[in-house]
C-alpha cells in the first residue's frame, strides 16, 4: 500500500559513484536505498553506521528546536570581547 | 442510575432537566468508551508495554484523568447549549424522538472514533496524531485503504446498532420524566458556568495530554506514554502544533550516543569528516591549484582578521520551483535559462546541492534558519518559532539591515510573522506601490517588478553606509505561469517552460540593472531555488527531484568555479557568513562549504499535504 507518510532522509556518497539514502519513517522504521549514478534506485540492507549518523543528526536538530537552544549568541558585546 | 427520591427537590429538578440529563449521559458514554478503548489498546500491544504495576497504573490513572477532563469539557458544552435551548417545560413525542436520535448518533460517533483509534493503534502503535491529520486530508485514499482491510458496512451497521441500543437503554433506565422549568436567569447562569468550567477542564486535559512524555513513571516506555494519552486530544494537538514529534515517531538513539556522533552544541570544532580520497570538489576555468585559492583567501578559522575585499552586502534571490534540470548548466537543451547559465559560468556554481523539501516554506526555513527538515511542517508554520538562529539574526549582530522581500502576500503561509520574529524586516506586496506594478497574478507581482523594488530598496538602504541583507522570494515560476507579454519568445500562460524562461529573463535584467548601481561591486548575489518543480516520483525520496541550482555571484570578489560537493540548501547561510568572513558562533546546523572540514551530506524530506 502506497502510504504518504512523512519521511526524512540523509543522502551521502556511497561506493563507486553511487549515493546512499537513509530514510527515517514513522513509526520507528529505517530503510536504505542505493542511488546509481544514472538515477536508478534500489533498496539495500541498512548500513548501521550511516543510519546511526542520520538519526543522530536529526535527533540533535529536533532537540535544539524543542529545547529552545537553536538561538543566536546571547550578545554581540560578549562575542566581540571574546574574539 | 435513578435519582434517589431522598435527594432534595432542587437537585432532582436540576438533574432531570433534559440538558443535564443529556450532559451526564454523554459524559458517561465518553468516559466509559475511552476507558474501554485504553484497555483494548493495552491488550493489543500487551507485550510491548512496561508491565510493571506502577508503570501500568500510572498510564491508566493519568489516562483516566485526561479522559475525564475532556469528557467533562464536552458534556459541559452540551449542558450549556441545552440550558439555553430548552426552557424545560415542553416534552412531546417529537422532542423525545429527537433526543433519542441525537444520543444514538453521538454514541455511534464516539464508537466510530474508538474503532478508528484501535485500528490506528494496531497499525502504528500510537494515538491519533499528525499522520491521522494527513489521513483526514487524504480521505479518499484512507477510506479506500480501510475498505480493503476491514468490513466497513458491517462495522458501520454495528455502530448504528450500538447507538440505537444505547438510546433505548437510556430511555429505559433513566428517562427524562420530570420536565422542571428553569427560570431564564438560571438557564443563563448554568450555561455560563458550564462553558467556563468546560473550557478550564478542556485546557487542563490538553495540558496533561501534552505533558505525558515528561511524566517520570512513564518516561521509560513510549507505549505506556501513548496509552496514557487521549486520542482526540492528541489529534487536536497535532492540528495545533503542525509537527510530528521526532521522539515519538522516529527511531532514536540515547542522548549520549547522539552527543558522541553529532558533536557538541554550539559547534566548537568542526565534526570529524569522512572524506573521499583525493577529493577536490572545486573546479573551474579560473581555479589554480590548490582548488580553493580561487574562491578568495582560504578561510583561516574563527578570529581571522576581516579582509578588505570581502563583499559588504548580500542579496539572496530565492526562485520559485527552479529545478536544476531546467538549467542549461545542468544539461537542459531547451535554452530556457541563458541568463542563469551565464551567471553559473561567471560565478560559483554548486552542482550537487539539494533542497530540503518540496514546499516554499521549507526553502525559506532552510535558507534562513539553516536547519534540517524536521518531520511535519516547516518551522515557518509552527507556533513558538520566534527568536531562532537565522542568517538575518546572525547578520544583524554584525550591524546589517536585514529584509525579507516577497512579491506576494506574506501573511499567506505565515511568512511575514516568521521573518518578523526571526531577525528580518518584512516587505511584501502590500508595501509595493500598485502603480509601479505592471503585471501580477494570484501569487504575486511579476518578478521584474519585484526586482525593480529590490534595486530601489538597496539604493535607499545602502545610502547611509549600512550593510544590507536582502532575501527575495519570487513568484512568477508558478501556476498559472503568467507574465507580461513581449518579454520572451514563449507566450504567457502556456506552461512551466515559459515561466522558467521569464524568471530567467527577469533575473538577467535585474543583474544588468544592478550593475550600474554603486552597491553592485560590494554585493554577493546568491541565486537559489526554494524547491524543485515537481516531486511526483514513485520512490520515496527521489534525490533527483530535490536537486536545485545555487550560484554565488560577486564578480569583484569571487572567481568562477564549480563546486561538486554533495551539499544542502541549509549550507548556504553559513557559507554566506564564511564568504563575508563573519563569525556565526558555530550556531548554524548547516556548514560553510568552503570551511576546513566539509562533510558531504544532504537532507531531504517529503511532505505531501499540498504543494505550492
Amino acid at each position: 500500500m502506497d502510504r504518504k507518510l512523512p519521511e526524512i532522509g540523509l543522502l551521502t556518497p556511497g561506493e563507486q559513484g553511487t549515493r546512499d539514502l537513509v530514510v527515517l519513517s514513522p513509526v520507528r522504521r529505517v530503510l536504505q536505498y542505493r542511488i546509481e549514478p544514472g538515477g536508478g534506485e534500489r533498496q539495500v540492507p541498512v548500513d548501521a553506521a550511516k543510519a546511526e549518523r542520520a538519526i543522530a543528526d536529526y535527533q540533535l536538530a529536533d532537540e535544539l528546536i524543542r529545547s529552545g537552544r537553536y538561538r543566536p549568541e546571547p550578545s554581540l558585546a560578549a562575542a566581540g570581547a571574546g574574539s | 442510575m435513578k435519582a434517589p427520591s431522598s435527594r432534595s427537590p432542587r437537585l432532582v429538578a436540576l438533574l432531570s432537566h433534559q440538558a443535564s440529563s443529556s450532559a451526564v449521559a454523554l459524559f458517561a458514554a465518553l468516559w466509559i468508551t475511552s476507558t474501554f478503548v485504553r484497555l483494548a489498546l493495552a491488550a493489543a500491544r500487551w507485550h510491548e508495554l512496561d508491565r510493571d504495576p506502577s508503570a501500568l497504573l500510572a498510564a491508566l490513572a493519568r489516562g483516566a484523568a485526561i479522559d475525564a477532563l475532556l469528557a467533562f469539557a464536552t458534556a459541559a458544552m452540551v449542558l450549556a447549549f441545552g440550558a439555553l435551548a430548552h426552557s424545560g417545560t415542553g416534552g412531546g413525542a417529537i422532542r423525545r424522538a429527537t433526543r433519542a436520535l441525537g444520543f444514538a448518533s453521538a454514541i455511534a460517533a464516539i464508537g466510530f472514533v474508538g474503532v478508528a483509534e484501535i485500528l490506528f493503534w494496531d497499525e502504528f502503535g500510537v494515538r491519533f496524531n499528525f499522520i491521522a491529520v494527513d489521513y483526514l486530508i487524504y480521505t479518499v485514499e484512507v477510506v479506500g485503504n480501510i475498505r480493503e482491510s476491514y468490513p466497513l458496512p458491517a462495522l458501520l451497521t454495528g455502530l448504528a446498532a450500538l447507538g440505537a441500543a444505547a438510546a433505548w437503554l437510556r430511555s429505559r433506565v433513566w428517562p427524562v420524566r420530570l420536565q422542571a422549568g428553569w427560570p431564564p436567569a438560571a438557564r443563563i447562569g448554568v450555561a455560563l458556568l458550564a462553558i467556563a468550567s468546560g473550557v478550564a477542564a478542556g485546557g487542563t486535559g490538553m495540558t496533561l495530554n501534552d505533558g505525558v512524555d515528561s511524566v517520570a513513571s512513564l518516561r521509560d516506555n513510549v507505549r505506556n506514554q501513548e496509552l496514557a494519552r487521549n486520542g482526540v486530544a492528541s489529534f487536536a494537538a497535532a492540528l495545533r502544533d503542525n509537527e510530528l514529534s521526532f521522539r515519538r515517531f522516529y527511531l532514536t538513539l540515547d542522548d549520549a550516543r547522539v552527543a558522541q556522533l553529532a558533536g557538541a552544541w554550539p559547534r566548537r570544532a568542526p565534526p570529524a569528516r569522512p572524506m573521499r580520497a583525493a577529493w577536490s570538489p572545486v573546479a573551474g576555468p579560473a581555479v589554480a591549484a590548490p582548488g580553493r585559492a580561487a574562491i578568495g583567501a582560504a578561510p583561516t578559522g574563527r578570529g581571522a582578521r576581516p579582509e578588505p575585499q570581502r563583499p559588504r552586502h548580500v542579496v539572496i534571490v530565492q526562485v520559485e520551483s527552479l529545478s536544476a534540470a531546467f538549467l542549461g548548466a545542468f544539461g537542459n537543451r531547451e535554452s530556457l535559462t541563458p541568463n542563469l547559465d551565464q551567471l553559473a559560468r561567471d560565478g560559483v556554481l554548486f552542482t550537487d546541492l539539494y533542497a530540503t523539501g518540496t514546499r516554499t516554506v521549507r526553502g525559506l526555513e532552510a535558507l534562513s534558519a539553516a536547519l534540517p527538515p524536521l518531520p511535519g511542517q516547516s518551522l515557518v508554520h509552527r507556533p513558538g518559532n520566534a527568536g531562532l538562529q537565522t542568517l538575518g539574526a546572525a547578520l544583524r549582530r554584525h550591524g546589517f539591515d536585514t529584509t525579507f522581500l516577497y512579491g506576494g502576500y506574506g501573511y499567506f503561509d505565515n511568512m511575514n510573522a516568521y521573518f518578523a520574529a526571526n531577525g528580518y524586516r518584512v516587505r511584501d506586496r502590500r508595501d509595493i506601490p500598485a502603480e509601479r506594478v505592471g503585471f501580477a497574478n494570484i501569487w504575486g507581482i511579476a518578478d521584474e517588478y519585484l526586482f525593480d523594488d529590490a534595486i530601489e530598496q538597496m539604493d535607499r538602504a545602502t545610502a547611509d553606509g549600512r550593510r544590507q541583507l536582502l532575501h527575495l522570494m519570487t513568484t512568477s515560476n508558478h501556476r498559472p505561469y503568467t507574465y507580461p507579454e513581449g518579454r520572451i519568445d514563449i507566450a504567457s500562460k502556456t506552461g512551466r517552460r515559459g515561466a522558467v524562461k521569464y524568471t530567467d529573463w527577469a533575473i538577467g535584467r535585474f543583474i544588468e540593472r544592478a550593475r550600474s548601481h554603486p552597491w553592485f561591486d560590494d554585493t554577493l548575489f546568491v541565486i537559489v531555488a526554494d524547491h524543485c518543480a515537481s516531486v511526483a516520483g514513485r520512490t520515496r525520496l527521489p534525490p533527483a527531484h530535490y536537486r536545485i541550482p545555487a550560484i554565488l555571484y560577486s564578480p569583484k570578489h569571487l572567481a568562477a568555479a564549480e563546486v561538486s560537493t554533495l551539499s544542502s540548501q541549509i549550507d548556504l547561510a553559513p557559507t554566506i557568513m564564511g564568504r563575508l568572513d563573519l563569525d556565526d558562533g558555530g550556531r548554524f546546523f548547516g556548514q560553510d562549504l568552503f570551511g576546513a572540514h566539509v562533510r558531504e551530506r544532504a537532507w531531504i524530506a517529503n511532505y505531501q499535504r499540498s504543494a505550492c
